[in-house]
């Protein structure tokens, strides 16, 4: 041996003894988990949960939540579909049950993905650009979309195609379907004044007539950037989210007839959902600090009142991200998208509020489509 | 002098007048101009992958963004630096380092401690880590010189290279150099999901095309050096985006192009117990984004322009007395912002690092202590009729640095804690929420404590050198600046809210054999790195990973000469990585190896040509997750030098 490697040996000997301590010292921890869940029993058997995913990292995942048979399934559209490999796709923002089909709005995709109901398995993929709220009637599927200066698609559900679109206001969000007209909320939320650079938020609802689905109204409510339409008892209630600086977001009552709104209360109302008449509201409140908390309450009739029909300090929630209802039971539906980034959390809460399971969800659990036995 | 890296000893006298130089290599890891050429890697960030502790992020092909990242600190924290002045891009605080040709480089160095050389300005020694760029100082015994270099690859891709320099007089040397780099970067990748399936397409609107030109004056007299350069530096790219499910093609059809125009210069003065530096520099940077080029409606058209101006001023001065050595070293530099982005106002950043070092050695130990103060403000300019002038933050930072080293006989041991932070990016402060608000969060500088004991073994017999180091190293980031929605989802802002532990082990060697024909050099190296994300113990990703850090990493260069013929390989391993702090499965990205090779020859002392193969295993791997890198490549080149 040559006299240096000689010297060289024991150093290079203890680098190696270092360095396996280092490596024995700590592993990543890889996290596995139970997928089991206490079954409940009614007529719906079960839900799909929506994660949204983060934009541009195409990871919109659907779970499924088997009440009957008590099994959490993550990924249920991956799993079903294994020949897809770029899968569900990127930003699900809106999913929709159309008789036994599953429609899923991929904001990022640009695609309206059309799955079997009870299987998931993939049916068909309609390309709308842009496409962010879902909404069915009579055979046809209605997608609002950001592309084209803010448009309206129709759908049909027979063959799959894509048999019109008419434009409605900047960046429509959520819509409604009453009595053979559509209303469609415009947010404007990516419209941008050349002068001064300040978002130009819309503040119309855009109603539309399904017999010749033209535009028969734009409706000026007044608030700024409107977002959620959800009808409950004799009212159809809208939230606005205001202009995030000066102008906080707003709960009103939108009257079909007249196009006239009436605030009911200044409170950015993130979620809701209707059950038995009363719609279940949850907001987040944030401190100068920029503290969040949630605050949960309910729309009985013209009023609003903070109600904690959950007990959320049982379930930990960072960042309350969907809220939905079990429409057999009343049981509650509460979801926590953490950091945002990485995967989130599902919360099933008693119809009493008590937290009866939590199941690891994927990226932004949102929205919530409850599916019923045959 | 003896473990001075070449990156040091060519740093003037100064660096044998003023410095102690045993402990020269802790904590450094430099390649040689002679590695840099020898390599099979074509690039600088190409062959920074291959350094102990370093992250390259990737987002693949000639025209994809590559920055680089030291021990997990996150790119910010890493100050690159070329010819001792400080690359900067207060907009992102990223730099691309694709842009620089290797070709040009006498030196290319990675420094986690600080310089051994007491001649350094206050942002060397302010920067947690610093990747050392240094160009080829001309040889003035000789009347001029010329080298040239052609090559074309796969991809598309294609570039020449020339560099010209004549002799003025004894005292002065012009040089001219500029390249012209073109690809098309329509490689072929495959995406397959966990289930097998895979999809194959060719990357789209990943092409690139660049030119620099760069004239330079240096100067020598005496002790005097000056070295003045200056050059402009275009670039036009596609922005491929990620790969995602979308209908019909990818069809992402971005685009940025940039120029980059500077003037810099280094003045030195180095005499026996003292030296002294000046270093100057302008730059304007102009990046324009165009934003859906085909005008899809699907997405806005957008067509922005940054123009960003900085001016720069370091003086530092070096000091030896007896068994002491002082040095001082102020920084001062204005950075202005301004675009045509609707409703955002001009922004300037002034700031003030000033620094001062004391060095006491005795026989074979030594104790180095530093502080920086960094003092900076930023304003945001009026607008007519919309806003005022208003000074938004101010920073007023100590950041301290002590070390001790013993080096006796052929070891040497360093034990070293540096504190340092970065300021937020313009990114940071303004890109926020609405695109609108002009007011700036009060974000607080982002901090970064690192304790490290460094190990050195150097010897050397006959024909046969050898050089090993070894880092043992535990950092703490505070205050971490990320992203979370405020004031609900629709919007989001910046917020001082990340903790991340972070402690590994770095080992690197460097075996050289030199015997008559034939010549060896073999380097290796091996990080650990755990980062853990302490930000929110609530979480159930606290103590994860945190995103792009893979817990092993080697790499392996081997350099085979024999006479006119030249050999050479290139090794990178990286273990799992993960996609954000969630340590799952479908966070995971797989871990790659990748195996690069070169064959080159020289003919008539002043030709040589060489044939390459990039990634001959054909792996197929991501670094960012959805930018697939590119697969299996050639190229061929053919170089003169006169």
């Amino acid at each position: 041996m040559h006299p240096a490697f000689r010297k060289a040996g024991p150093v290079s000997m203890f680098l190696t003894a270092v360095l396996a301590a280092a490596v024995a010292c700590e592993p990543v921890r890889v996290e596995e988990q139970d997928n089991r869940i206490p079954a409940v029993q009614s007529e719906v058997i079960g839900f799909y949960l929506l994660n949204e995913g983060t934009m541009g990292a195409n990871n919109a995942t659907l779970d499924y939540a088997d009440l009957r048979n008590g099994e959490y399934v993550s990924g249920f559209f991956s799993k079903q579909n294994p020949d897809m490999p770029l899968s569900l796709g990127d930003v699900g923002n809106d999913i929709l049950l159309a008789g036994d089909c599953l429609a899923i709005a991929l904001h990022g995709s640009g695609i309206v993905e059309i799955a079997d109901a009870r299987t998931a398995e993939h049916l068909a993929e309609i390309p709308v650009p842009g496409c962010r709220y879902l909404a069915e009637d009579g055979g046809s599927l209605y997608v609002t979309s950001y592309a084209e200066g803010g448009s309206l698609w129709k759908i049909s559900l027979e063959d799959f195609s894509i048999v019109s679109k008419i434009g409605t206001g900047h960046d429509p969000e959520q819509l409604h379907i009453h009595d053979g007209f559509i209303y469609v909320l415009n947010s404007g939320g990516m419209q941008l004044d050349s002068g001064t650079g300040q978002t130009a938020y819309e503040h119309t609802v855009t109603v539309v007539d399904m017999s010749d689905f033209s535009v028969v109204r734009t409706d000026d409510v007044g608030f700024r950037n409107l977002y959620k339409v959800l009808c409950g008892g004799d009212y159809e209630y809208m939230t606005s989210r205001g202009d995030y600086m000066n102008e906080s977001g707003a709960v009103f009552t939108y009257d079909r007839t007249s196009g006239e709104a009436v605030m009911i209360a200044s409170v950015a109302v993130s979620n809701w959902c209707e059950y038995d008449g009363t719609v279940y509201t949850q907001a987040t409140v944030y401190d100068e600090n920029w503290n969040q908390t949630v605050s949960l309450g309910r729309l009985c009739g013209k009023d609003y009142v903070e109600d904690d029909f959950a007990d959320l300090s049982s379930a930990g929630i960072k960042a309350c991200y969907g809220l939905d209802v079990n429409p057999a039971t009343g049981d509650f539906v509460l979801t926590d998208a953490g950091d945002y980034v990485t995967p989130g959390a599902v919360h099933y809460f008693s119809a009493d509020g008590s937290l009866l399971w939590s199941h690891r969800a994927g990226v932004c659990p949102s929205r919530i489509v409850w599916i019923y036995e045959d | 002098m003896l473990l001075m890296t070449p990156a040091e000893s060519a740093d003037t006298l100064s660096a044998s007048v003023v410095s102690s130089g045993r402990h020269g290599s802790l904590s450094v890891r430099t390649f040689t101009s002679w590695q840099v050429s020898s390599m099979p890697s074509a690039t600088v960030p190409d062959l920074l992958r291959h350094m102990a502790g370093v992250q390259i992020r990737d987002y693949g092909g000639l025209g994809g963004l590559k920055t680089v990242n030291v021990r997990s600190l996150g790119s910010q924290h890493t100050g690159v630096f070329i010819d001792g002045v400080r690359i900067s891009n207060v907009q992102n605080g990223q730099v691309d380092l694709g842009r620089y040709p290797a070709e040009d480089m006498e030196s290319i160095s990675v420094v986690n401690s600080i310089s051994p050389s007491m001649l350094q300005s206050a942002s060397e020694l302010a920067s947690a880590s610093t990747v050392r760029l240094r160009t080829m100082f001309p040889d003035f015994s000789r009347p001029w010189s010329l080298s040239a270099k052609g090559e074309y690859g796969s991809f598309g891709t294609g570039s020449a290279y020339l560099s010209a320099g004549k002799r003025l007089s004894d005292r002065f040397f012009m040089k001219f150099s500029g390249d012209f780099r073109h690809t098309d970067g329509d490689y072929p990748f495959v995406f397959r999901n966990v289930y097998g399936a895979d999809t194959t397409a060719r990357r789209q609107n990943s092409d690139l095309t660049s030119f620099r030109l760069s004239p330079s004056l240096y100067m020598r007299s005496g002790r005097f050096r000056l070295h003045l350069s200056g050059g402009w530096f275009h670039s036009g790219r596609g922005l491929p985006g990620p790969v995602i499910r979308q209908s019909g093609q990818y069809r992402s059809s971005d685009r940025q192009n940039d120029d980059n125009i500077f003037v810099q210069t280094v003045c030195r003065y180095s005499a026996k117990d003292f030296s002294l530096k000046i270093t100057g520099k302008y730059a304007y940077d102009l990046c324009n984004y165009v934003q859906d080029t085909l005008w899809d409606k699907s997405a806005a058209y957008r067509n922005l322009h940054y123009r960003q101006q900085e001016g720069y001023v370091s003086v530092s001065a070096a000091y030896r007395f007896g068994n002491f050595a002082f040095s001082l070293a102020w920084d001062g530099s204005v950075f202005h912002l301004s675009s045509d982005v609707a409703g955002l106002s001009g922004k300037l950043r002034l700031s003030s690092l000033a620094a001062a070092r004391v060095r006491y050695s005795y026989r074979n130990f030594s104790a180095d202590a530093s502080l920086v103060h960094d003092h900076s403000a930023d304003f945001s300019l009026s607008r007519p009729g919309i806003s005022e002038t208003v000074r938004t933050s101010v920073h007023d930072r100590p950041c301290p640095f002590v070390s001790v080293s013993w080096s006796p006989g052929k070891f040497g041991f360093m034990l070293y804690w540096k504190n340092s932070f970065r300021l937020p990016t313009f990114n940071e402060l303004y890109y926020v929420a609405v695109p609108s608000a002009n007011v700036a969060h009060a974000l607080d500088p982002e901090t970064v404590d690192q304790f490290d004991f460094a190990a050195s073994f150097r010897t050397s017999a006959g024909i046969w050198s050898c050089d090993l180091g070894a880092d043992l190293f535990y950092n703490i980031t505070k205050d971490k600046i990320v992203w979370l929605p405020a004031a609900n989802q629709f919007v989001w802002s910046a917020f001082n809210y990340g903790l991340v532990h972070g402690y590994g082990a770095t080992l690197s060697m460097d075996h050289s054999l030199v015997s008559g024909d034939f010549g060896m050099n073999l380097r290796a190296d091996y990080s650990y790195m755990r980062s853990k994300d302490m930000t929110d113990p609530q979480s159930p990703w606290y103590g994860g990973q945190i995103a792009y850090v893979p817990l092993h990493s080697v790499s392996a260069g081997l350099i085979l000469s024999y006479r006119d013929w030249s050999l050479s390989a290139g090794f990178i391993y990286n273990s799992v990585r993960y996609r954000t702090s969630a340590n799952i499965a479908s966070d995971l990205l797989a871990p790659y190896a990748c195996l690069d090779v070169m064959l080159s020859r020289t003919l008539w002392k002043f030709m040589k040509i060489s044939l390459a193969a990039a990634n001959i295993t054909d792996t197929h791997y991501e670094i960012v997750s959805r930018y697939p890198m590119p697969g299996v490549s050639c190229r061929m080149a053919v170089q003169f030098n006169f």
